[in-house]
């Protein structure tokens, strides 16, 4: 941006005065040439008038003499020139001659003026055309110059006057016309520089119209500038409001964020531990009526589940934060295993499921199964949800199909409730239902159908709904899926009849990254239980490191560690040469918001285990990546993902989770689990006093660390209370409530003593009486 | 050669040219009317000559005219060779003649192919005078004491009658013909001698001017100076004779010229010669 341009020091001459000057340097030049212009005319106009006299006392001399000069009367030529000179004072001379140039008369007084002041003339004297003589006349132009230039003189003065006159009503009309109303102009457009609030400028009638029309660039300028300011004004206002709104927003948007990691964090594992206990109640001798009462529990938790996990994704569609996944997978498989998951809901209605698959669908293709099977999912649980009594048929087919891509088509037929049409419009909008009736009637969030719809416009297609009311609905929806080979696929989606404990080879290679040394014991012990080895490191960059050196055929990586977190590991595994480059990474983290695996997947991971680790889980997933494996039935209830199947009872009163030391029994040994225990102590501890250390030092990096990793550990041994504070402190630190931080963690030490105490005495105890055994 | 040949031809042809341009000619004629009348009178037949001079000769010849102040000028002029030709009263030829007598006449005046015009005597209209011989114990005006008819042949004409200066009451010479005519009319001499065309002018005018008696007079004679050569002479004669320009003449009131012999002035030498038996 140039800079304002500076008014000069200079001094400046006002523009009358300089007019006044100019002028007046006009009027000397105009004096200046007319007087040299006027001399060299007057100098003619002299000579002119000499020649003119002369001629003139010629012609009257003539007149008089010529008689007298034809009979050369001399006498009488002498009086005639004698009177001539007399009368004629500028005559200095008159001399008459024959025509042999014999004199006939001369008359002359004294010279008394310089010879350049003379002028001499010569006539000849004819009549009839002879010539009888000559006559010379001399003139003094002296008087008659002085004449002239006395006349010229006034004359020039009476011009100067005028013109000095002229030029001085020259200067007053303009200063009146131009420059007063210039000053004015500049006067209102210096006060309109220093404050825009001005009445509008008026010239006098007399303005010209040019100055008129700049009087009106300035009006204008100055109702602009007023509108400006105002805008401005509005602007700041508008803006203030913006950032008050932006920062609620922010604020808003954080307080959500958390919310969501709440949801995510503390809502659903409870609900997991109800539906636990009330599976495991199921299992103990009820009467009809408690079986009846704990299925309508159990059923409750489980919508509630889902309800909670729809709002989290709409949440996430929201804020454009959903990302879809693009991996091989079994299209057949896929349909198959969401059947089978529903199928049991089915039958408990007494209706039919059928599904068709279309023979010329590809059997294999990329795309995001899991949210695939999340539409089917809600889609068939609608059905059975609306549907009385009859069947629910599901036809897959091949919509469009080129080299790289197809259209697959799905519909889902119900014979159910069906709906009016006055209702079909709205179906696929957020927290639609039918009706109120059904609300009471059919549980739900109302977000099913308008998530299924987000889902399928990401996928490049289309949903949509016929119906009937009383002879049921069909809903259809078409995605986008691209070709592969079997090979490329490598999302193993297992039957649903096939489903079982995994138990990978025996003769694999696992590498566990785990800084902390109690989660490196539960998995150890969790993998030697399946009889599988696996070598430890602490952090990402010995991961790295060990991965270049040995051959392993898989790696369980955490993902917060020191020196390298496992992200940057996964990555820097990636730039390595094939084996080790394409070695499968699977996740370990207590991050279990919806999305981490996306973020996991594109650092190059290939699967993710939350913690609490579940040992089933492990296995299949270690099994899957591996392709090397044995399949053993297994009950039903570890099926389920970790998710969604988390008995454990959290309770942020309880100092110890007896349901976390009963799956740690499960998923590892009775005789080992106080062994882990103990050991799980005796890190802590080293975590509490570095905690403490940081809160002494200020350090919040290093709270924010160690409490992470003290809360992963206490979760994952049952201390449940230490895990929920260590949470919250990890959570002030990240959201920098350095304040409340500090406040947290000063009660951390007590309630970590109390919870290592008490941990203590259960692994004093043993876990070997009845009360930890669970049915297999 | 050739180059200096053309210069020698062409400088003799500017001297020749010079040499042409010096036929000049100097005419006299002495202030019978105002001088500028005179100029006015002559020059128009003095430039016919020149151009018929020129063209008869082959030579450029200027003419310029002389006017002298009085008759007896004019004579001294002519028999002093001053002027080459002059025109002049018969009265003054005929002293000038007795002055010089190798004057040669050149031509005679025509009037209406006479060589003869008249002189009147004349009175008042209402004067008891009608004819010469009442006239005596009268006062007379006369002319120029030069004049031709203003006194030679008037006072001859009184003489012939036996008037003499001495029956006259008073006489007077006026000078001018006009003056004559007017002095009489105004009744300031009971008579008086002019030529005719002057008493017709003032009698147009309306001068109470009355004829009583008419005598003849030789028109006047153009005279060379002794001076001038015979080529000239004859040339400037021939052209004189040949003039017949109407308007130059009309000027002169007159129809042409006619040759001129000494002899045709006789009666003037005689009217001269007795002068002397007026008084």
């Amino acid at each position: 941006m140039k800079p304002a341009p500076q008014p000069s020091t200079k001094r400046r001459w006002p523009l009358w005065s300089q007019m006044a000057l100019a002028l007046v340097a006009a009027l000397l030049v105009v004096n200046l040439i007319t007087v040299i212009f006027t001399r060299h005319i007057v100098s003619d106009f002299t000579l002119d008038q000499v020649e003119e006299i002369s001629r003139s006392s010629f012609a009257l001399l003539t007149a008089t003499a010529i008689d007298a000069v034809i009979t050369e009367d001399i006498p009488l030529l002498e009086t005639i020139a004698a009177h001539s000179l007399e009368k004629t004072p500028s005559m200095i001379s008159l001399r008459m001659e024959n025509e042999q140039g014999k004199l006939l008369a001369q008359q002359s007084r004294p010279q008394t003026t310089a010879d350049d002041k003379i002028r001499s003339y010569r006539y000849a004297i004819k009549f009839e055309g002879e010539q009888f003589g000559t006559l010379n006349i001399r003139w003094d132009i002296q008087p008659i110059e002085t004449k002239i230039n006395n006349h010229v003189i006034k004359v020039q003065l009476f011009i100067s006057a005028m013109l000095i006159l002229l030029t001085l009503l020259t200067v007053i009309l303009i200063y009146w016309l131009s420059i007063r109303p210039v000053h004015r102009i500049t006067h209102y457009l210096t006060l309109l520089s220093k404050n825009s609030q001005q009445l509008p400028l008026k010239l006098p009638v007399f303005t010209s119209s040019e100055l008129e029309l700049l009087s009106t660039s300035a009006n204008e300028l100055s109702e602009m500038m007023q509108q400006q300011v105002k805008r401005e004004r509005e602007l700041l206002s508008t803006r203030e409001e913006l950032l008050i709104a932006h920062d609620e927003a922010l604020s808003a948007n954080r307080a959500k964020s958390g919310f969501l990691a709440t949801m995510s964090h503390e809502i659903r594992t409870p609900i997991n531990a109800i539906l636990g206990i009330l599976g495991l109640l199921k299992d103990t001798s009820l009467s009809e009526y408690q079986q009846q009462l704990v299925q309508t529990g159990r059923g409750s938790g489980e919508l509630l589940l889902t309800i909670i996990n729809d709002v989290l994704d709409f949440s996430k569609m929201e804020a454009d934060k959903l990302q879809l996944e693009y991996s091989g997978f079994n299209i057949h498989h896929l349909f198959a295993q969401g059947i089978e998951i529903l199928k049991h809901q089915a039958d408990e209605k007494g209706l039919t499921f059928i599904l068709i698959m279309d023979p010329g669908l590809p059997r294999y293709a990329k795309g995001d199964p899991d949210r695939i099977r999340q539409i089917l999912i809600n889609l068939i649980n609608n059905a059975i949800k609306f549907t009385a009594s009859g069947c629910i048929t599901v036809k897959v087919s091949l919509l469009k199909d080129n080299d790289e891509s197809f259209s697959l088509h799905c519909s889902v037929q119900d014979t159910g409730i069906g709906i009016d049409e006055d209702h079909l419009a709205g179906i696929f909008d957020e927290f639609t239902m039918v009706d109120q009736t059904h609300s009471r009637h059919h549980e739900g969030s109302g977000l099913g159908l308008a998530i299924c719809n987000r889902l399928v416009n990401l996928m490049q297609g289309s949903i949509y709904c016929e119906s009937e009311p009383t002879k049921g609905s069909i809903f259809s929806f078409s995605i986008q899926l691209q070709h592969i080979q079997e090979d490329e696929c490598t999302n193993i989606t297992i039957p649903i009849a096939e489903v079982a404990t995994i138990i990978p080879g025996r003769d694999i290679r696992i590498l566990l990254a785990e800084d902390n040394t109690a989660n490196q014991f539960v998995i150890k012990n969790m993998l030697k239980y399946a009889g599988l080895q696996v070598d430890i490191v602490a952090n990402g960059l010995e991961a790295v490191e060990a991965i270049r050196n040995l051959p392993y055929d898989i790696v369980l990586m955490d993902i917060s560690m020191p020196e390298m977190d496992g992200l940057t590991a996964t990555q820097e595994i990636r730039k390595y040469p094939e084996p080790a480059g394409k070695l499968p990474i699977i996740a370990i983290t207590a991050h279990a918001l919806s999305g981490d695996r996306e973020r996991f997947i594109n650092a190059g991971m290939n699967d993710y285990l939350s913690k609490p680790i579940d040992r089933d889980l492990m296995l299949n997933c270690i099994a899957r990546w591996t392709k090397d494996h044995t399949i053993h039935q297994h009950d039903e209830n570890s099926l389920q993902h970790s998710d969604t199947d988390n008995l454990q009872a959290k309770n942020e009163d309880h100092y110890v989770d007896e349901q976390v030391l009963k799956q740690l029994v499960r998923d590892t040994d009775a005789e080992i689990v106080p062994e882990i225990l103990l050991f799980y102590i005796e890190d802590a501890k080293k975590r509490s006093q570095l905690i403490s250390q940081a809160i002494t030092e200020d350090n919040f990096k290093a709270l924010e660390f160690e409490t992470h990793t003290l809360g992963s550990s206490a979760a994952a041994h049952g201390n449940e209370k230490l895990h929920q504070l260590a949470r919250k402190i990890e959570h002030s630190c990240k959201q920098y409530n350095l304040k409340q931080a500090l406040l947290e963690a000063k009660t951390l030490s007590n309630v970590a003593n109390e919870s290592f105490r008490l941990l203590a005495q259960y692994a004093n105890k043993g876990f070997k009486s009845d009360n930890w055994k669970i049915k297999e | 050669m050739k180059t200096l040949l053309t210069i020698t031809i062409l400088l003799f042809s500017l001297t020749s040219i010079t040499a042409q341009a010096d036929v000049n000619l100097k005419f006299g004629v002495y202030t019978s009317d105002k001088p500028t009348t005179m100029v006015k009178m002559f020059r128009p037949i003095l430039n016919i000559l020149e151009q018929e001079m020129t063209n008869k000769i082959g030579e450029p010849v200027n003419i310029t005219l002389h006017v002298a102040k009085s008759y007896d000028q004019g004579i001294n002029d002519l028999v002093s060779g001053q002027v080459d030709f002059a025109r002049m009263g018969p009265a003054s030829y005929i002293t000038s003649k007795e002055q010089n007598s190798e004057l040669q006449l050149l031509a005679m005046e025509s009037k209406k192919g006479k060589k003869v015009f008249y002189g009147i005597i004349c009175v008042q209209d209402q004067s008891p005078i009608n004819k010469l011989t009442q006239i005596k114990g009268h006062s007379f005006a006369f002319g120029d004491k030069r004049s031709t008819i203003g006194r030679y042949l008037s006072q001859y004409q009184l003489a012939q009658q036996g008037i003499y200066a001495r029956d006259l009451s008073s006489y007077e010479y006026l000078g001018r013909h006009d003056r004559v005519g007017t002095a009489v009319g105004a009744g300031q001499f009971d008579a008086g001698a002019l030529k005719e065309s002057t008493f017709k002018k003032l009698k147009a005018k309306g001068v109470k001017i009355r004829e009583i008696s008419r005598f003849p007079n030789v028109t006047k004679p153009w005279i060379a100076s002794s001076n001038l050569n015979k080529k000239l002479f004859s040339t400037l004669k021939e052209s004189l004779l040949e003039l017949t320009d109407v308007t130059a003449l009309k000027v002169l009131k007159k129809q042409g010229f006619l040759s001129a012999s000494d002899d045709d002035y006789n009666i003037i030498r005689k009217s001269m010669l007795s002068n002397a038996t007026f008084f």
